[in-house]
């Protein structure tokens, strides 16, 4: 018997309206937080949008779980410690799916709108896709579905957990946190690091709780206070549209996969292979960037 | 799932909520747009590339638009978008005279068309630039 889990998505709305609020009237007092108009509508207003997108064809992915789960090879228990347990495998499971959606294009051209901001404040953080449902990615629920039954129910509650967890940490209001608590769990200045842009900070930190998974699979890389934050993409987007912010990674993938003149291989590769491919070599993907900075900085010691 | 939110509180703190913070964050100045200058587009410059030197900026008369070119030949637009100035480089055939301003077109979906006032003889330059580039 499932216990009756509540949507905490839909209970943590009105703390976002009254946490942001808090938070400009913080920025306009110390100057340590920056809201532009613009920019915030189109987070908010991407925020919105997600929301509806995700209540009119969610059920298309739990449909396909719920398909799944009749396949289940076992059957997790729903008491307090496996709903626990279960939190804390989605949350590595949370943690592959972030470090796909950075490193192949076709789940980036979704992800990519979260990054789009050159802002870091708690509206930041509502600036969703609006292409979650269409992508597959709920198929990476699979294994904990299928291979432990975990109940898509059990799932969509300890996301939704997670999803407001990650809420607070988008905040430049907040430097850093006892260091038991920065060892363990994602904070505001772990997540900073991975809105940067600078070189230096480019694909790290992909946690969405525990940032144990960065530290473990050696993703991790620390805030340097000599090195302040520069916010958004590597090519930033110069548009407050919000249709622009959704699709404008969807229409240049296709644009790019369907080109003439390229094998069907470099197609493929335009779509699933990390975001700056190119067939010729004019692009620069996050480990080329990287290494470039990397090989700048020695040459300048 | 269980329990939520009943939909005229949820409804009410988006529709409520989101125009409250707007409209504060209006009123607090988020809408000022902050004027180009050389300084912001050397460090935009810097950013972008730390080894990129400035050699010719010329930046629209209300400061929300600039472009730029480094000693090294290539160039760039630089654009105020309210308090967060970016910069994209300008691949061959983005400038194109249009009346009395420059067209910039990136073919980027991410980035839409502009459109820079610039003075006759600063005009004349880039156009001149367009025609190298292309």
């Amino acid at each position: 018997m499932l216990p009756d889990l509540p949507d905490v998505v839909s209970f943590a709305v009105p703390v976002f309206v009254v946490t942001m609020l808090l938070e400009l009237a913080y920025g306009r007092l110390t100057r340590k937080v920056r809201f532009d108009t613009r920019d915030t509508a189109a987070s908010l207003s991407m925020g919105v949008g997600n929301l509806v997108i995700d209540t009119l064809f969610g059920f298309i992915a739990f449909g396909v779980l719920m398909v799944l789960y009749e396949w289940r090879l076992m059957t997790w228990g729903t008491g307090a410690l496996a709903i626990a347990a279960a939190f804390v495998l989605d949350d590595l499971r949370y943690y592959v799916y972030h470090r796909l959606a950075h490193e192949s294009r076709w789940l980036w051209w979704g992800h990519v709108t979260h990054h789009s901001s050159q802002h870091y404040n708690l509206s930041t953080a509502l600036r969703q896709t609006w292409g979650g449902p269409f992508n597959l990615a709920f198929l990476l629920h699979a294994p904990l579905v299928v291979l432990l039954g975990i109940h898509p129910l059990v799932l969509a509650f300890v996301g939704g957990v997670n999803l407001v967890y990650q809420y607070w940490i988008h905040t430049e209001a907040i430097r850093r946190l006892p260091a038991p608590i920065e060892w363990v769990f994602n904070t505001p200045s772990h997540h900073r690091v991975h809105h940067g842009r600078n070189p230096r900070y480019l694909d790290t930190n992909y946690a969405g709780v525990f940032i144990v998974w960065d530290r473990l699979f050696g993703t991790f890389v620390p805030e340097e206070d000599e090195e302040p934050v520069r916010y958004g993409l590597v090519k930033n987007l110069g548009t407050y549209n919000p249709l622009r912010i959704a699709f404008h990674e969807l229409v240049a993938l296709a644009k790019d996969a369907v080109q003439p003149g390229i094998t069907l291989g470099e197609r493929l590769r335009y779509v699933f292979d990390r975001p700056g491919y190119s067939h010729d070599g004019s692009r620069q993907t996050a480990p080329m960037i990287k290494e470039a900075w990397e090989a700048r900085r020695r040459a300048d010691h | 799932m269980g329990a939520e939110l009943p939909l005229p509180i949820l409804a009410g703190f988006i529709g409520v909520g989101i125009p409250l913070l707007l409209l504060l964050v209006h009123l607090g100045g988020g809408s000022r747009h902050a004027a180009l200058s050389e300084p912001i587009v050397r460090q935009l410059l810097a950013d972008e590339d730390p080894s990129a030197e400035l050699d010719l900026l010329h930046l629209d008369p209300d400061g929300h638009v600039a472009l730029v070119r480094t000693t090294d030949g290539r160039r760039f637009v630089a654009w105020a978008m309210e308090s967060s100035p970016t910069l994209r480089e300008l691949p061959a055939g983005s400038l194109e005279a249009e009346g009395e301003a420059l067209r910039v077109r990136l073919g980027d979906p991410g980035w839409p068309i502009h459109r820079v006032r610039l003075p006759p003889e600063q005009r004349a330059i880039w156009l001149e630039e367009a025609g190298h580039a292309a």
